[in-house]
């Protein structure tokens, strides 16, 4: 029997919905990890672990592991430095599982691997060796390595994307690293289009097709048909080119979705007051709107970069979290909208699980 | 203390990573006491020390 989970980061603890293969009947687990603040949640394909990672004010950051879908947990950081002469790791902000190994991208920006199942970890230099890195400031949000994509079949291949820095990729298992943010503007630049300080929000891989990606940046929506090495513009269509989330179809290349808010100055909230997703089918050569079962006045709500998740399902789900705790499903590709839960924490993240 | 830490830690495994940070130093919205003074990583425990290890309310 299919078993469909939303696996739900808040900065209360992470939140575990169980539902079934229809979609729409859910139970509540929660909060789990100690109710620390939790940043994502991701499943290790190999293993079907949960891992939760986030950090506590207290007590600093750490990879949280369920090996029984969310009941067990245990935590560990081991190996979790820059070293006493090094900046201090204020928390993390991603966690994926790719090929044998897990990483982690934290702040202040950088990335660590494990490679014995989240017990211990190591830094990925090479990142942080990056010759623009002198250069590196923060945005609104931090210096934050916040996304992680692997190559799908190349383990020694993957990029991630820093907050105001860019997106950056490895071909060597992470040795060496090089910025592609071509194409991109870099917002708060006084050039246009420098090589880094592109604030890169979010990069998705188009249905596991390592040369193509798309990315939703301060500056707007983009997509690559180069692995990220060159970006065109494709916000034409939507209401506003800035956002957080974006998600990307499972099996079509074509198809994603983005969630749109307000420049920085109008608050990052959704457009008129009306939320509202907004799907392409032909690349980002246009978007449709979708806010049927989304409040459409009055909604001040901002949804943050990983609080948009799919499932692989046919048709695929759709689900996402606000900033002030509501929780959206949907089962027909993002066209209608359902409640899921109205009074969770602030949202920052969401993933999907389905267990046959 | 830091030596007490650890010792801490050869019982419980990974507890020293949620005491102390780089540097190294006590995290910052963890305090600890000797004798009920206000303590570093560098204050002497002696073999009646009795060792507080408290949250600080600033970190929540």
């Amino acid at each position: 029997m299919t078993r469909h989970m939303l696996l739900v980061g808040t900065p209360k603890g992470a939140f575990l919905f169980d539902g079934d293969a229809s979609r729409r009947s859910w139970s509540l687990r929660g909060p789990l990890c100690e109710g620390w603040p939790i940043h994502d949640l991701s499943v290790d394909p190999a293993t079907g672990a949960i891992l939760a990672a986030g950090g506590s004010p207290w007590y600093g950051p750490a990879v949280f592991r369920s090996d029984d879908l969310g009941s067990a947990w245990s935590h560990s950081s081991e190996g979790l430095t820059y070293g006493d002469d090094g900046p201090k790791i204020a928390t993390i902000w991603n966690v994926t599982a790719a090929h044998g190994a897990i990483w982690a991208g934290v702040e202040p920006a950088g990335l660590f691997r494990s490679d014995d199942d989240g017990a211990t970890w190591s830094h990925v230099a090479g990142l942080r060796d990056h010759p623009s890195r002198p250069g590196w400031q923060p945005g609104a949000g931090g210096l934050i390595c916040h996304t992680i994509v692997p190559h799908p079949t190349d383990p020694t291949r993957m990029w991630v994307a820093i907050s105001a820095v860019g997106t950056f990729a490895t071909e060597d298992d992470g040795a060496t690293w090089e910025a592609r943010n071509r194409g991109v503007v870099a917002a708060g630049s006084p050039e246009p289009h420098p090589e880094t300080g592109q604030c890169v929000h979010k990069l998705v891989m188009a249905a596991g097709q390592p040369d193509r990606f798309y990315q939703q940046n301060h500056s707007g929506v983009y997509r690559s048909a180069d692995a990220g090495r060159s970006w065109e513009d494709v916000s034409a269509g939507l209401p506003s080119e800035f956002g957080f989330a974006m998600a990307a179809h499972p099996r079509d290349a074509a198809t994603g979705w983005v969630i749109p808010m307000t420049h920085p100055e109008e608050g990052r909230l959704a457009p008129d007051g009306a939320l509202a997703v907004w799907r392409t089918s032909d690349r980002g050569d246009s978007w449709e709107r979708h806010g049927d079962g989304l409040p459409q006045e009055n909604a001040f709500i901002g949804v943050l970069r990983e609080a948009l998740a799919v499932d692989r399902l046919d048709p695929v789900g759709v689900f996402f979290g606000t900033s002030t705790g509501q929780l959206y499903g949907s089962t027909d590709e993002g066209r209608t909208w359902n409640v899921v839960a109205a009074n969770l924490p602030p949202i920052w993240s969401v993933e999907t699980l389905v267990v046959d | 203390m830091a030596e007490a830490i650890d010792r801490l830690d050869e019982v419980a495994p990974g507890i020293r990573n949620r005491l102390v940070d780089a540097g190294p130093s006590i995290r910052r919205h963890i305090n600890v006491f000797v004798d009920g003074v206000p303590a570093s990583l560098a204050t002497p425990v002696g073999p009646e020390s009795v060792l507080h290890v408290i949250p600080a309310v600033s970190g929540g």
